[in-house]
This record gives C-alpha cells, structure tokens and sequence, in this order.
C-alpha cells in the first residue's frame, strides 16, 4: 500500500512534469493577425549604427500600436489596421533598391525610411518611379527637397540646409568663430553638410580652413584611425572643428583627438561641433571625458515640448529605454502618412499626398485646425469622420510640410556642461 | 586505486562531491558521472575538457583560447569560458575570479595528477555557494599514498598542420605518515591554417583569411604534501598553478589580427585540516590563498592596425576560509554546519589604448565599484535514513538529504538556495532518486564594472543581479546484467534573471550584460556502461529542449530556443585489450545534431528577425583513437608505455557556433604519439 502511494506520488509528479514543461518548452512569439491591413515598408540601414535604426523601428512600432490599439483607420466604413514590414537596407543603395522590390512584391505602397542619406537619393529615385510614397525619418540630404518626385518623397527630419545654415550662423553670430574646420562623413550626406556649412561661413565673411572626410563604406567606424583627419585640421588651428558624423563614431573621435600632441599642445583647443544626432549616452559611453566636456552640437529634438515628453514617456515605458533622435521623426512619419489615409478615405499614395499637409498644418491646410497631440489617433479620427480638421502636432515639434515635402523645423543647440547635457537656445529655421 | 576498476568497482564507486562526504555514486542524492584515472588514460585525454567532452549532458565547444562548457542546454555564450559550473580541484575553486571563468584546457591540472573527474550537472549551490549553477565539476587528486608510479611523459605530433609538444611529470611517494606528489606539465599546439566561416550570407573572409601561429602554451603545477595519523588528523597542503598562454585568432575584439596574446596567471595556495573527534564528530577546516592576474606582456589588438594595441589592468586576491562539522547520529544519519568566508580583493578589469610612442590611455566606459567582495556563507546539510526514526518497512531503502545554505554578499543581494533529495533503493543494484534543488551565479567583478576594450565593446553592467536556477530531477541508476550498468536521468530546470549580452538597442552601441531572460530546460540524459571480454565500451544520449523567454522590443514577449547548444548527443567508446599483443586499442565517436548558431551571428544573418529567424550549424560525428602499449619495458625495468592518440580519425569539417561575423572551424586530423617512462 504504501509502495503504492510512493508510485502514485511519482507517477502525478511527473505528469505535472511533463505537463507544464510541455507547455513552457515550446516555442512562442508573435504572429498578428491584422484586420483589414495597410501595409507600410518601415526601411533602416542597420549598417549605420544599429542601436539608432532599432530606435527609429520602435518609434514606428509604437506609433502602429498606438494606432491599431485604438480601433485602426475607418476608410468607407471598413477597419484597417497597419501592418508595418521592416526590412534592412544596410547603408548600401543597391540593398535598398532591391529591398523596394521586395515591399513592392508585397503590395507595398508607402515606406517609411531609410536612414541613410546615400541610400535614400537612390531609393527615391526608385520609388518615384514606382508610384511608391516614400516618407523618410533622418535622410537630410539637401538634394532630396529638389527632386522632381511628384510628391511622393517626403520627410520628417529637416533638412541639412537647414540645420548646416543654422550652425554655422550660431558659430559666427553667437560664438563669433572665424575659423573653423570640418571632419565628415564622405558620403553624401557629409558631402552636402560640408558644402551648406562652407557656403554659409562664406557668406558670413568666415572661413572654412580646412576639410576632412572619412570613409564609410566597408569600414569599420567603432575602430577607424581618425588621428590622421584631425591632425590635419589642427595644424590648421581651427577655433571649432563641425563633425558631420553619426553616433558610432563619435566616441572614437574624441579618443583619437584627445591622443594627438597637437591637441594636447594647443593653447586653445578647438572643439567638436556636432551635426544632428542623439549623442550623449553613446559620448558619456565611449567619449573621453575631457574632450567631451566642451562639445555642443545641433538637434531636431526638442524634448521639453508636451508632445514629446509625452512620447518619450510612452517609448520608454513600453521598451524600457529612452528614445533617441529619430525616433520621434519616424513616429511622427507614421501618424502622419495614417491621418492622411483617413483623411482621403484611401491607402493610396495619391490620395495619401495630396492630404498630408492638410492634417498636419502644412501648405494649403486650414488655419482654424484642431490641434491634435500625439497618442490621440482615437480624437483624431473622430475629428475627421466628423469633417473637422486636424492639424497633427507631433512629437518631434510642428510638422507644418512645405512644398518640397520638408518639415518645418525648430533645432536645439547643446552643450555638455560639468558632465550634463544643457539645451542653450531653441532655433527656428 | 582506481586505476584497475571493473564495471562492478564502477557501480560503487565512492565520490565525495554531492554532499561533501563520501557516499556510494548510487546512494549520492545528485546526477554524477566519474570519470576514473584509468579512463583518462585508456582514452587518451590531454585535458579535463577532453575528458569532459565524453560525458552525457556536457557540451564542449571551443574558440581555441579555452574550451567553453555548455551544460543542459544552455551555454554562456560570448566570453564565457566554462561559467557555467562551478570547476574546483579537491573542492577548491579554480575560477579565474575578475571573470569567474574556468580555464578547462591542459593548463588546469597536470592530468597524470588527476584520480578522478567528478561530474555534478544539476544545482549544488545548496552546498558550494555561488556559481554552483549547473553544475560541479570537482577534480579529485591522487596522493602520494595512491600514485602507482612516478613517471615522466613526453609527446609530440600534428595538430591541424603543425607540430605538438609537451612534456609532463609527476612524482611522489609515502614516508611513515607523510605523503608527497608534485606533477607539472607544459605543452604546445598550435592551430595555424584555421579559415574563419562566414555567416550565410555574408563574405567578409575568403580562404587566405586564415589563422597565423595561433599557438597556445599551457603550463600546470600541482603539488600536495600530507601528514595524516589518527592521533593528529590529516593536515594537507597543496599548490595549484595555471598558466595560460594563448595566441588567440578567433578573438571577437579582433580576429584573425595574429596579434592578440591571452597570458594569465592563476594559482592557489591551500591548508586543510581534517579530524574525527569524540567518536561522533568530525570536522574539516581549510585556508587557502589565490590570485590572478594577466601577466605584463599581455597584448589585446582589435584591428590589424598594430601601431596601436590595448592591454588590461585586473587583479584579484583572495582567501577562503572554511569549517564544517559533522555530527554523525549513526551509519546512516548525519548533520553538517558549515561555514566559510571569502575576502576577494579585486584591481577591477580595466582597459587602456598604448599608442604608437607608448602613450597609455585609459579607455571609456565602465563603472566604479567596491574593491572588496566579501560572502559568508552558512549551510546546514541532513543525511536522513527516516526508517531509523519510523518503524515502517518500506522506509528501510529510503535516504532523505535536505540541505540550506545563506550567502551573504557584500556587492549583490543575499540568497538564500536549497536542496531536497530523495534516494529509493529496490535493490543493492538498482536506484532512484528524485531530487530539487536552487542555486545561483553571481555576476562577475567584469560583468559588473569592467570599462570597453574600445568603442561598441562590452561595459559593465553594475545593475546585475545573480541568476537563479531551480531544477526538478529525477534518475534511475543501476545494473541490468553482470555485464551492463546504466544511469539514466530527466531533469526540468527553469532559470530566473539569466544574464546575456544585450544587443545594444536605444541610447547606446555598447553591449552590456543584463539579467533579460528566462530558461526552461528539459531534457533526458542516459549513460550505459558495458563490460565483456578484453572490452569496456560506454554509449550515451542527451536529449534536451530548452527556451529561452525574454522580450524583444520587436515582437514583444517571446519564447525561443537557446542558441548554442545541440539538441542531441550521442557519444559512444569501446577500449579493447589485447595484454598477449601487449596494446590496447581505444575508439570513440561523438556526435553532435545541428545547434542553433549564437544570437551575434544570427543577428548579422537577419538583422531585424534574428530571435525568430535563425540558421544553423551542421551536425557532425566525429572519430578518435588511441592506442596504448601494455606492459612493455624499452630503457628499464620499469614500464615504458608507448601511446598513439588521433583525433578526428576521418578528417570530417565541422564548425563551433562563434560570436563575431564567422563561425569556428573544428580542428581537422590530429596525430600525438606520446611515451610515458615509468620510474
């Protein structure tokens, strides 16, 4: 009898055993079933730094979430959901033209990205040529607001001729610079950032005294050798040095600069003016510290608007990190390319042009617009069944679209002070 | 004394890692495997990570730096050498402790020194503390007393396709009460002519992309002096030296760069006192002194820039001091407190750039952190025969083990861990047991403050907490015929808090360690042990299924396999003796199923997919053979012994799982012809 208990106790343990590792033991993540979707392209150049692009990704993610969580668009009474599709275009143009063809294979319409700028003159082209409405979060090349796209190539990040204008007047006007160098990325976002900012010095009776680009292609950033750019622009005694760079190599750069004689030797040094991007974990990360106490730089994040303290209070929430720039530009994208959709009643990039400014304070749109913040898709919609319009605000500022597609744009101009990121002036373009 | 063990000796072989007293391997309230000197020696293992690589439930992969032991399913991963269990020589831990890995290869112990590997998968902490996690593996040593023979080993041969050497000895011998054995060993591979493989996809290497003298210097010293008398008690002091030495090729910092050299030092110092008293008592007290370091002329170099390099500041001393007593109430029933106190005295991992005109600058990143780490540890451990308190017939065959134990840590929090066994005996040959138990790994001094090696590199994470394993047990152990023994466990565990490196999603490009996952691991292990004629053969299968549950920004909470490590295993030898032809021939096989390749490299296979989207490493089977002469005399009366080991018998291809953008290639044929003269 008692034997027979024991083998009872046994046998019933492992059931549960055998049962509840069943159970935990097989595999599970998510496959939505989405009602009605609207499929969107959301394209990164993972290559580019990878913690960026993932954070653009998860703006977008956030922004469908929101969207679909509220019930999703209504086009002639039918429910759509966004299916958003992500593909890497791994800083190469050709990977990325060829990641069109894919989106376009799955009835793909609109894309939202890429990041690099080099990729996306390439896929623009491309998708013009598809009837593709391409919204991009952080290509600031200049040339993309001239093209001849039909309306189809559009972005939420300003443009470099904006952002390049608008350091180098704060160089010369407030820090009154006279002399400055450039290090850059030679790639066609850098090449277009050196030239606004020497044409604008130029203009400014400033000058320019010497220039320096760094490879991009097949090179591995995080480990580049840049003591051979910089002792260059040293021995020019640049006052302020503008590096055109992306997050990954900021670190490096200020290592390297911080090892070279003529830096140390200097009597004044020169420091790093740095283009649009979300630097400060990566340069408290990897910077060295002397040379990243003196550093300012430019963004088009300014994170003490409602708007987007209320979008970083959601991004972090949900994916327990802090955004960094560009995320609010692709969260923003999304928001704005869907009030567009429910607003011409069509997913169709024709109709979906043809209403983006008018629901986000753009050219043609009306003045007496209700506001709408981010997080509200659920009042917005309501709004435009109703026919009122909306004017979306989003997290990164005023969209505001212009003619060529481009937002319009407020900047921050940041130093690192004592160790902490300080925002001395808010800049309009 | 084991050196001539039959299968019959081998069923009840005693071993003393379970509940740190001797008990027969059935009786013994854990899943054990032993693997004996005689073994050792008839298979021809250079290592205790050879050795390792036979047994069920362990997997053994390499970078060619050191082996990395994965156990039950999961592997450390990147940078992780052997973490995953706690590795100790007579019950001391070896861990280099900056790091808390294990060096596995030929500078741990010289092996002639070796009596016995045993081999503990499942929790332990219960007993040993920290890092007890998945596993113990406690090398136990001979004595002077019990070392057949002094003896001096020469070896050389081919590795990949150049040349091996080593050279090892070991002596010793009894006077009255007083034993003495000193072993060291020294040898040199190199694996030169290695070509990295690409991720799919990729084609970053080509076939000139090869290792270039990518040699490793083992070098190993132990030594162990003991006086023993009933009036006094046994009062042993030993020594432990590693050194490692290693051109490392297929470092993740810098591949294939040829100038990455790995030079460490670690070593212990150790008193140990052990007396029974007032007939019921018996206690065991110890002291022991280690520290570990990276020797000066270490060289780390992550590009193939080498005007520039980077080397390491890191240091940890430490001393141990523990007691126990054990209270035996009779034969069967028995009581231990313990206690012990670690003082870790860390210089923490640092890294600094040496420019072209030997400038040194300290690199970014990292935290600051106490120096000291402190633990006091205090177990208590019951062996219970239940039927000496109840009178009930069936209880006769049953022992009960229960055991707790408290850390108390001065950097991470207090854990409390346990363990619960029970042993049914149906017969003198056959057992079960079912058993449950905690443990945990405390993160490591690196793993909490270490600065990165250069930009994008790792950086502590002085946030982490330990991780917690439980795991449910339960095993057959026993004889089916004279001529078959077998040991056959399923095990169930789920671990809590497990750390990995997280892919640096958001604010920055560095990785960093974070406690972002949980485990589920199941599986079956079953060993078989034949003995028939001239021959003695062992076969085993592993079986496990294991998840890992964590959440991904991307697809939210999602639950997927661990990468790494195989799903199956079989391995299998079969030793022949031939004594009228005077040799011994030895086969053995291993066969490793196709394993997921780690998260870095699936992540460059898909970037955007990579938790649910990965590829795989091909399965392989791969073939060894040793020969061994028996009882030949060439220079003197003693016995010279004449071996002949080669690996990968068929020259087969196979590939490790690696951590950067390639994965690492197996070693192909390797021949060592090796001469042990008998003194």
């Amino acid at each position: 009898m008692k034997s027979r208990t024991l083998r009872i106790w046994l046998f019933l343990i492992l059931s549960f055993l055998i049962f509840y590792g069943c159970e935990k033991l097989q595999e599970d993540f998510n496959e939505i079933d989405y009602k009605n979707p609207i499929k969107i392209g959301v394209v990164g150049d993972l290559a580019n730094g990878r913690e960026v692009v993932e954070n653009v990704f998860f703006g977008v993610k956030l922004a469908a979430e929101e969207i679909n969580g509220s019930g999703g668009l209504t086009i002639d009474g039918i429910d759509h959901e966004i299916q958003l599709i992500f593909k890497d275009s791994g800083g190469d143009s050709k990977k990325g033209l060829m990641v069109i063809d894919e989106l376009i294979d799955e009835d793909v319409q609109i894309i939202i990205g890429p990041t690099n700028s080099e990729v996306a003159v390439d896929m623009a082209a491309k998708c013009i040529e598809n009837n593709v409405l391409m919204m991009t979060y952080s290509a600031s090349v200049p040339i993309l607001s001239g093209l001849s796209d039909n309306d189809l190539i559009w972005r939420t990040c300003p443009s470099d001729a904006f952002s390049g204008n608008i350091m180098a007047k704060f160089a010369t006007d407030t820090l009154q610079i006279r002399r400055a160098a450039i290090l850059y990325r030679d790639d066609k976002f850098g090449q277009g950032m050196r030239d606004v900012i020497q044409e604008k010095f130029r203009l400014l009776n400033a000058e320019i005294v010497a220039t320096a680009g760094f490879p991009t292609e097949n090179t591995d950033l995080y480990r580049y050798d840049f003591t051979p750019h910089l002792n260059l622009l040293l021995t020019k005694q640049p006052q302020i040095i503008f590096t055109v760079i992306f997050e990954p190599e900021s670190g490096k750069i200020t290592q390297d600069l911080w090892s070279l004689d003529l830096y140390q030797q200097g009597e004044k040094k020169p420091f790093l003016f740095l283009t649009e991007g979300g630097f400060l974990k990566e340069l408290e990360t990897n910077g060295q510290p002397e040379v990243v106490e003196s550093i300012m730089g430019i963004s088009s994040s300014i994170t003490n608007t409602p708007n987007y303290i209320a979008f970083k209070n959601i991004y972090s929430d949900k994916f327990g990190f802090n955004p960094i720039t560009y995320a609010e530009h692709a969260y923003d994208a999304l928001y704005s390319i869907v009030y567009a959709m429910q607003r011409g009643q069509s997913s169709d990039p024709l109709f979906i042009k043809q209403n983006i400014r008018l629901v986000t304070g753009g050219i043609g749109s009306d003045i007496k617009a209700v506001i709408v913040n981010v997080n509200e898709f659920t009042r917005a919609k309501i709004l435009l069944q109703s026919e009122v319009e909306i004017n979306y605000e989003g997290a990164s500022g005023s969209l505001s679209f212009d003619q060529n597609g481009d937002p319009k744009s407020k900047f921050v101009i940041w130093k690192i002070e004592d160790g902490d990121y300080k925002e001395i002036s808010i800049l309009e373009r | 004394m084991l050196f001539n063990l039959s299968l019959d000796d081998l069923m009840n072989i005693e071993i003393e890692s379970a509940v740190k007293q001797k008990q027969n391997i059935t009786e013994a309230p854990s899943v054990v495997t032993v693997i004996t000197a005689k073994q050792i020696k008839e298979r021809g293992y250079l290592s205790v990570a050879e050795a390792l690589n036979s047994t069920v439930g362990i997997d053994v992969i390499t970078d060619y730096f050191q082996p990395n032991l994965g156990i039950r399913g999961i592997n450390g991963g990147m940078r992780s050498w052997s973490r995953l269990a706690k590795v100790m020589i007579d019950g001391q831990s070896v861990s280099f402790r900056s790091s808390s890995d294990n060096y596995l290869d030929p500078s741990l112990i010289p092996i002639e020194v070796i009596e016995k590997i045993e081999i503990v998968r499942g929790p332990n902490s219960a007993i040993y503390g920290k890092n007890a996690f998945l596993g113990v593996i406690n090398i136990i040593t001979k004595n002077g007393s019990t070392l057949a023979d002094n003896s001096i080993t020469n070896f050389g041969g081919k590795y990949q396709k150049e040349a091996a050497y080593g050279i090892s000895s070991v002596f010793g011998g009894k006077k009255n009460n007083f034993d003495i054995i000193f072993a060291s060993s020294f040898s040199q591979y190199d694996f030169t002519g290695l070509n990295p493989k690409n991720v799919p996809g990729s084609n970053v290497y080509d076939a000139t992309d090869i290792t270039e003298q990518n040699e490793t210097m083992p070098f190993s010293i132990y030594g162990k002096m003991r006086y023993e008398s009933e009036k006094v008690g046994e009062i042993t002091f030993d020594i432990s030296h590693q050194n490692i030495n290693n051109k490392y090729e297929f470092a993740d910092w810098g591949t294939l760069t040829h100038q990455n050299r790995i030079k460490l030092i670690n070593t212990f110092e150790r008193l140990r006192y052990s007396k029974d008293f007032l007939t019921d008592f018996k206690t065991n007290l110890s002291f022991a002194h280690s520290f570990s370091q990276p020797s000066n002329n270490e060289i780390l170099d992550n590009d193939n820039d080498h005007s520039d390099w980077i080397i390491r500041k890191l240091s940890t001393t430490s001393y141990d001091l523990s007691g126990d007593i054990i209270y035996l109430f009779n034969d069967k029933n028995n009581f231990t407190f313990g206690v012990d106190y670690t003082a870790d005295l860390h210089e923490y991992q640092q890294f600094y750039t040496i420019s072209e005109d030997g400038n040194k600058t300290l690199n970014p990143g990292g935290s600051d952190g106490p120096e000291n780490f402190n633990n006091l540890g205090i177990y208590l451990q019951m062996i219970l025969d239940p039927a000496s308190f109840f009178n009930l017939n069936f209880l006769n065959r049953l022992t009960l083990t229960a055991g707790y134990r408290f850390d108390f840590h001065s950097i991470y929090e207090n854990v409390l861990t346990y363990r619960l066994a029970a042993v049914y005996s149906f017969t003198k040959r056959f057992s079960t047991k079912l058993m449950y138990g905690t443990s945990f790994n405390a993160p490591s001094p690196a793993q909490l403050y270490t600065n990165s090696m250069f930009t994008g590199d790792i950086v502590g994470n002085p946030d982490l907490k330990p991780e917690k394993a439980k795991t449910l047990e339960w095993a057959l152990i026993g004889r089916l015929t004279e001529n078959i023994n077998f040991n056959t466990n399923i095990f169930y565990t789920i671990i809590d808090d497990k750390i990995e490196y997280l892919l640096p999603f958001g604010e920055v490009s560095n990785i960093t360690a974070a406690n972002i996952s949980k485990v589920y691991s199941a599986g079956i292990e079953t060993e078989v042990n034949l003995q028939y004629a001239n021959s003695t053969s062992y076969v085993n299968y592993s079986y496990q299924q294991s998840l890992n549950e964590t959440y991904n920004p991307m697809l939210g909470d999602i639950r997927v396999k661990t990468s790494i490590y195989p799903q199956h295993m079989i391995k299998l030898g079969e030793t022949w003796k031939f004594p009228q032809y005077h040799f011994r021939v030895h086969i053995d096989g291993r066969y490793i199923s196709k394993r997921k390749a780690s998260e870095q490299n699936n992540y460059l296979y898909d970037p955007i997919n990579y938790s649910i989207n990965s590829y795989y490493l091909d399965s392989y089977f791969i073939v060894g053979l040793a020969i061994e002469s028996i009882d030949l005399k060439f220079f003197t009366k003693k016995e010279s012994i004449l071996s002949l080991k080669v690996e990968n018998l068929f020259n087969s291809a196979y590939y490790y799982p690696g951590f950067s953008d390639y994965d690492i290639p197996g070693l192909g044929r390797s021949v060592i012809l090796k001469l042990t003269q008998t003194l």
